[in-house]
């Protein structure tokens, strides 16, 4: 099951927090294991979904990507465009991943699209939706649900 | 203290002349503050040279200066030669591929030089320093928090594909 160390890795991974990211699981992101990979993709999930609403549309996940990569002068652009709209689009649609991308990329794209996804939550917010991923994330690992 | 907070102080001493307390804060450097001061140190420099020659210097120009400035610090001037003292200053105003053949060495050695130089060519201000070194730290703190960020994001390569759950 989750642990409340994998939440706080998560929460410090959202946060930028690298001294508390390294305190609660090692230094090799590697260590945290299967439920760790779990809670990430529940979050995910679940912070795409708040976004984007019922209603969403594939240009409005273009547009989202395109800003987070533009963000700064460009700091970002080196997250996989495909990889982010893809992996948004599987959680909205609830399908696999219709493409395949290299670990690195889908890692990165991932972190980096989670952490611009919650930015505008305030503490309490994160905290809930961190909560709820945890509880989908044990549900999902004791196989009683798919995302 | 943070890390950008030593680097700070370290870039300080070393612009305002306190050469005996830059060498103390240099030395005890760790890794994180040796990245953080390159960064301090490269921000401010971009800035001083920005202000000193503008966007229509020519090549003139910075020959020019880098002579004088390796004649005002004759010490310096065996240590860093012309030709990276110029490339430096060159690549600071955009001329990027000039620093492909540059070692890491060399390059901090003429950045840090000639930032003295553009910082002390007229009567130095000690308020003018503090306003450029605040101005670097305030840069260098969001270049330093977004590669924080993307080195975290570079830790994280899992993903459960959905047909996995």
């Amino acid at each position: 099951m989750v642990t409340d160390a994998q939440v706080a890795a998560l929460r410090a991974v959202l946060t930028g927090e690298t001294r508390t990211f390294d305190l609660m699981g090692g230094a090799s992101g590697l260590d945290y294991g299967e439920e760790f990979a779990v809670l990430i993709a529940a979050a995910f999930i679940a912070a795409a979904r708040r976004q984007f609403g019922p209603g969403w549309s594939r240009s409005n996940v273009i547009r989202f990507v395109g800003q987070l990569r533009a963000r700064d002068q460009g700091e970002y652009a080196d997250v996989s465009a495909g990889a982010a709209e893809q992996m948004l689009i599987s959680a909205l649609e609830g399908k696999p991943l219709q493409r395949q991308f290299d670990e690195f990329a889908k890692g990165y794209a991932q972190a980096a699209v989670l952490t611009e996804l919650v930015s505008a939550l305030d503490e309490k917010q994160l905290d809930a939706l961190l909560e709820d991923a945890r509880q989908e994330a044990n549900r999902w690992l004791a196989g009683q649900t798919r995302p | 203290m943070t890390a950008l907070d030593t680097a700070t102080a370290t870039v300080r001493a070393f612009l305002t002349g306190d050469f005996s307390t830059y060498r103390q804060l240099y030395e005890q450097l760790d890794r994180d503050e040796r990245g953080a001061f390159a960064v301090v140190l490269a921000a401010a420099f971009r800035h001083a040279a920005t202000r000193r020659f503008g966007e229509k210097y020519s090549i003139g120009d910075v020959v020019e200066f880098v002579a004088q400035a390796r004649a005002q610090y004759p010490h310096v001037g065996e240590e860093v030669t012309a030709e990276d003292a110029e490339k430096v200053i060159r690549a600071a105003l955009g001329e990027d591929s000039l620093l492909d053949t540059m070692s890491g060495r060399a390059y901090g050695a003429a950045q840090a030089a000639m930032l003295f130089g553009l910082t002390h060519e007229e009567e130095a201000s000690r308020a003018g320093i503090h306003a450029l070194v605040s101005s670097a730290t305030d840069q260098a703190e969001g270049y330093l928090r977004r590669r924080e960020r993307q080195a975290l994001w570079s830790r994280m390569r899992r993903w459960p594909h959905c047909g996995q759950c």
